[in-house]
């Protein structure tokens, strides 16, 4: 049996997880590093035995040793002087103004400062405006995240087999990350406009305008402008994700008279799991970041199904209501929070026996 | 290895001293070159102009302590003015002494005045004279006929003796266009310079012609020397808020690259040298000195901390005694005050430091400074500074005001909260729900001088908000809509379909003169906008049937008004051709006006609301609260009380009715006195039936119809007082509102949608507003 383990650098004693490919029982084996041929990183190599594969995980058992050298006592001085200017700057502009909002959010205004304790947070839940907010931020998330994962891993796949034009379609795809905002939406009001681009065609075709900024259908405009918009990014993400599968597990899985869906499944999401946890979580960060292209289009009160938490935040601070606005904030990177841990955690559970 | 570590410790120190360096970079702060910044300060002396019977000042003009200046006369006896010229010693405290220059019309039944004047170095004196035919009153029509003026350039020594006369007729005639000059000046190589609408014209050291220089421009701004003695005729920049300057170089006879980035002033158009550089420009805030070689402005002086108003300074000259003489004129609607300040440099320990009083706003003020200045130089404890969120020198965009308005509510939270600010520009509902405003209450109450019963009370009740009196606006106006009192019978107010039925008992007549969609939709939300929102509720109305009704009314009308100069609003009124006036007073002049331009009784109502009460509405004027946050609250009040209170009557100086009672009345008493003419004996002339001649306070005309204003009736006194009772402020909350609907209602104007879309959209949308706003 053939066994091909990761380099150890540090001579550090490893513990070997074998894998069955097809869900076998893992079993252990302790062994100290000989081979020479390694993946970089934390990346698994794989051992086939007896015509069965298996992937073979790799962890550190034993805490690294400490050289308690002088040389490493300057390198850790030297590297904290340099960690210095960056952990100052996290500090301040992000730790202590999240602190000011934190104490923004317990009290009745930034002037007379009385303590209110949470009457900030029972104020914005029950506050019409933000509930509406909530409520069409999230519908939003729900449709647009998703689409915008799959539409992007579809585009991926779809670019990454052997189809004419491949770099023109990619191009393609990515040119709307080089237009600036602004222009986008000029171009998005110049098609959806009431007497825009795309009610023409809908007149030209027997069909009645659409009001597409100022009624239900503004949400659908969004979707389309936020998808428009990431898709070329995430697509991205997913083509280097996808070129990094180690080509000879996806031989093996078509030696071992594997299906393209079985290979998909199997094989190419567990590998991509990490990076559609990563673009699920940039996704859903644009996702609240639609508000700019939102107000480009149609100003600090839209209609109200695209009436974003941001646009509550955004007036609210114009208003100088700081108080509903920082509760607002800790409200939503609360849920922001509970959402991206979820996410962690099925990308664990998905992802667990691929190290990432 | 060694060469390697030292090379490492090298960079190290060498990233550590930059970060250091960058990060002690961020809290320095930019030397502006304000005298506050530096380590002196302009003290000011103030020089009264006083020219017994001079009616008017033109510019003043200083060499070594010597003070130029000319002045005319008006004879109402003969309808002659005389025109004299002057000077006075600034150091011997001597009265001014006449100069013997005089510019003698030289034809017959002619007379002459000085159009412009200029004095070099040595103290020449260089006028510019102008002959026109005499009026005649008794034969008005004959001043008039068109004969060619007379121009020419005289010369005269400093002590007034003529050197040359030269007739620049031919010169100035040629264009009428440019036959009148607004600037002049002399190099130092004795040249003159004469600016007109678009064109200078070059004399040589003789008065003869040199060059005449098209600028291309559609006005010259004004014409200066710099310290070089280079000569620059400036022009209204068209892309930003200032001039352009551009260099007249004689030796090649022709105008030199454009300098952009000169600041606009508030003077007269003249420009003198600057004390290091380039050229003086006196702002409305500030005096800066720009140079013409970088061009690049720098603050010399702020206005404020002279006591000076700068939106009264005409010119200002730089001494080579290291002084700056200002020249002011100030009007007070009545008449003129000429006033020399002189700024001399003092180091900041020999001035006695006085509280600073911040007063936050976007832009300078007149009233604001006017008001500043009177305390500042009455106080010897505090110094009101404004500090203006958009400067004098800011171009204009589109997002400049937003830019501004988002700084100052940053600021309002912050440590460098003013102790004052304009509540003009603020809802005051919301800074009092974030305690930002100080409750005035306490301190009216305290105060020696006024109480709040001297102010109007619906004022001083609008102003209050959540028992907070934000502020006290110093004057009001109020709107409404005037109409037949027979037509309108007894009807005290009315809702919006009384008055949507009023209008159609008379189809055939237009409603508002120049009446668009915009406009009767801004008629009717202007006081119902509140009542389509339940506040209890948070529960909008926009999409109700009641809203509807008010657009598809509003669609009645056209969409622009296309303006006819051949109609005549007060001809339309009489002949009743038009129902009602949609109209603001600004006086009792204006109430009177109208009065006479019906050509029956008026009756004001007020704008269409729900319940049919009210819709008199009020706007405030000089509404300025102080903040909770005020450093200094005592000495805010001090301000704030300073501008509530005036002596007499004859001060006041405000385009509005005062806010105060008593003033108000007196107010009454003033335009309900009437003015009679008197004979040479002083008796009061009778008419033919032996009743007192009454002479006419004003005029006041509209298009084509003029009507003099006599005193105010009793009956006309209690109708404005009664409507000032009734009036009632709007709040900023509405505006955003009407914004709303005022941007969604178009497409249906335009035809694009029905009435009912856009209430669905209005209502969408108002409801977000309204829910975070509850």
């Amino acid at each position: 049996m053939q066994i091909y383990v990761k380099q150890n650098e540090q001579a550090c004693l490893q513990k070997i997880v074998y894998i069955n490919l097809y869900g076998e029982k893992p079993f252990l084996r302790k062994s100290k590093a000989a081979k020479q041929r390694f993946c970089e990183g934390a990346l698994n190599s794989y051992v086939i035995s007896k015509g069965v594969s298996y992937l073979m995980k790799t962890k550190t058992l034993g805490k690294e040793r400490r050289i308690k050298s002088k040389r490493m006592k300057r390198a850790k001085r030297s590297s904290g002087l340099f960690l210095a200017p960056s952990f100052l700057g996290v500090l301040l502009f992000f730790v202590l103004p999240f602190m000011v909002v934190i104490y923004y959010s317990v009290v009745d205004n930034p002037i007379s400062q009385n303590f209110v304790f949470l009457d900030n947070f029972k104020y914005v839940l029950g506050n019409g405006a933000f509930k509406r907010a909530i409520s069409n931020t999230f519908r939003f998330s729900v449709i647009a995240v998703p689409l915008a994962v799959v539409l992007s891993l579809l585009l991926a796949i779809v670019l990454e087999s052997k189809i004419p034009f491949k770099s023109q379609f990619r191009t393609f795809f990515l040119s709307p990350m080089m237009v600036p905002v602004a222009s986008i939406v000029l171009i998005w009001q110049v098609l959806f406009h009431y007497n825009g681009a795309v009610n023409d065609v809908l007149l030209a075709f027997g069909g009645t305008r659409i009001d597409w900024l100022k009624s239900e259908y503004s949400h659908v405009v969004i979707v389309i402008l936020f998808l428009w918009k990431n898709l070329g990014y995430n697509m991205i993400l997913f083509m280097a994700a996808l070129a990094s599968i180690p080509k000879d597990i996806l031989e093996v899985a078509k030696l071992e008279s594997a299906t393209p869906l079985q290979t998909f499944f199997y094989i190419k999401i567990r590998y991509l799991s990490s990076t559609i946890l990563f673009v699920t979580i940039m996704s859903l960060i644009n996702s609240f970041k639609v508000f700019r292209e939102i107000y480009l289009l149609t100003t600090d009160y839209p209609y109200d199904t695209i009436y974003m938490l941001q646009h509550f935040m955004n007036n609210t601070f114009k208003n100088l209501d700081y108080q509903k606005l920082s509760s607002a904030a800790i409200l939503m990177s609360l849920a922001m929070v509970v959402i991206i841990g979820v996410l962690f955690l099925v990308e664990n559970y998905f992802g667990r026996d691929v190290e990432g | 290895m060694k060469k390697s570590k030292l090379f490492t410790k090298m960079m190290h120190a060498c990233l550590i001293l930059t970060m250091l360096i960058s990060m002690v970079g961020c809290g320095k702060s930019e030397e502006t070159g304000n005298n506050n910044a530096t380590d002196y300060v302009y003290v000011p002396t103030f020089v009264p102009i006083d020219i017994e019977g001079a009616d008017w000042l033109n510019d003043v003009i200083i060499v070594g302590d010597e003070l130029y200046t000319t002045y005319s006369v008006f004879d109402e006896t003969t309808y002659q003015s005389e025109q004299k010229f002057v000077k006075k010693n600034l150091t011997d405290g001597n009265d001014f002494t006449d100069l013997p220059i005089q510019v003698v019309a030289t034809k017959e039944n002619y007379q002459s005045s000085i159009n412009s004047f200029c004095i070099d170095e040595n103290a020449n004196i260089y006028v510019l004279g102008c002959e026109y035919p005499k009026y005649d009153p008794e034969n008005p029509e004959a001043s008039y006929v068109d004969v060619a003026p007379v121009y020419a350039v005289y010369k005269f020594d400093k002590e007034g003796n003529q050197i040359f006369t030269s007739d620049i007729s031919v010169l100035l005639t040629k264009d009428e266009m440019n036959s009148y000059v607004q600037n002049m000046l002399v190099d130092k190589n004795g040249r003159i310079y004469l600016s007109s609408n678009n064109l200078v014209f070059v004399l040589d050291e003789n008065g003869n012609e040199l060059c005449t220089l098209d600028t291309q421009a559609e006005w010259i701004r004004g014409m200066g020397m710099d310290k070089d003695g280079k000569v620059y005729v400036s022009m209204y920049a068209m892309d930003y808020n200032g001039t352009d300057l551009v260099e007249i170089n004689p030796d090649t006879k022709a105008l030199g690259n454009k300098i952009s980035g000169c600041p606009d002033g508030s003077s007269n158009g003249n420009y003198n040298a600057g004390i290091e550089s380039g050229i003086l420009v006196a702002g409305n805030e500030c005096l800066y000195e720009f140079n013409t070689a970088t061009g690049e402005a720098k603050e010399i002086v702020d206005w404020l901390n002279c006591n000076i108003n700068g939106n009264y300074v005409q010119s200002v000259r730089a001494g080579s005694d290291g002084k700056l003489y200002v020249f002011i004129s100030e009007y007070n609607g009545d008449e003129n005050h000429y006033e020399m300040v002189i700024l001399e440099k003092k180091s900041s320990s020999e001035v006695v430091e006085k509280e600073e009083i911040v007063v936050g706003t976007l832009y300078s003020d007149y009233n604001l400074q006017s008001a500043a200045v009177k305390f500042n130089k009455a106080s010897d404890k505090y110094q009101v500074k404004v500090k203006t969120y958009i400067s004098d020198t800011v171009e204009w965009t589109e997002t400049t005001y937003d830019d501004a308005l988002k700084l100052f509510n940053a600021d309002l939270t912050s440590s460098n909260c003013p102790d004052i600010i304009d509540l003009s520009l603020f809802n005051a509902d919301n800074l009092v729900s974030k305690g930002l405003i100080e409750d005035l209450t306490p301190y009216l109450d305290k105060s020696s001088v006024v109480s709040k019963e001297d102010f109007l009370d619906n004022v001083i009740a609008t102003s209050t908000v959540d028992g907070v009196l934000t502020s006290i606006p110093t004057y009001i106006n109020l709107q409404g809509i005037i109409g037949r009192a027979s037509q309108l019978g007894d009807m005290e107010g009315w809702t919006i379909d009384e008055f949507i039925a009023f209008t159609e008992q008379y189809p055939e007549t237009r409603v508002f003169n120049y009446a668009t969609k915009a406009s009767m939709l801004s008629i009717f939300l202007n006081y119902s906008i509140r009542d389509f929102v339940d506040y209890s509720t948070g529960k909008c109305n926009f999409d109700s049937e009641q809203f509807i009704k008010v657009l598809e009314f509003c669609n009645r009308f056209d969409l622009e008004y296309e303006y006819n100069e051949s109609e005549s609003f007060p001809n339309m009124i009489r002949e009743g051709q038009i129902l009602l006036a949609d109209t603001g007073f600004y006086s009792m002049q204006e109430y009177q006006m109208y009065s006479l331009m019906f050509p029956e009784e008026i009756k004001v109502m007020g704008y269409p609301t729900t319940d049919g009460e009210g819709g008199i509405k009020l706007s405030s004027y000089n509404s300025y609260a102080m903040t909770s946050k005020a450093q200094n609250k005592e000495g805010a009040w001090a301000f704030l009380e300073s501008m509530l209170v005036y002596e007499k009557y004859d001060e006041w100086n405000h385009n509005g009715f005062p806010t105060r009672k008593d003033m108000l009345e007196e107010m009454f008493v003033v335009a309900s006195t009437p003015e009679y003419i008197y004979d040479e004996n002083g008796e009061i002339m009778l008419d033919e039936q032996g009743n007192k001649m009454e002479n006419p306070k004003t005029s006041w005309g509209y298009d084509n119809w003029q009507a003099d204003i006599y005193a105010a009736t009793k009956e006309q006194c209690d109708a404005v007082r009664a409507l000032l009772d009734k009036g009632e402020m709007t709040s900023m909350m509405d505006q955003g509102l009407y914004a709303i609907i005022a941007e969604d209602v178009e497409p249906y104007f335009q035809g694009a949608k029905s009435a009912a879309e856009v209430a669905n959209i209005i209502q969408s949308r108002a409801q977000i507003y309204v829910d975070e706003n509850m």
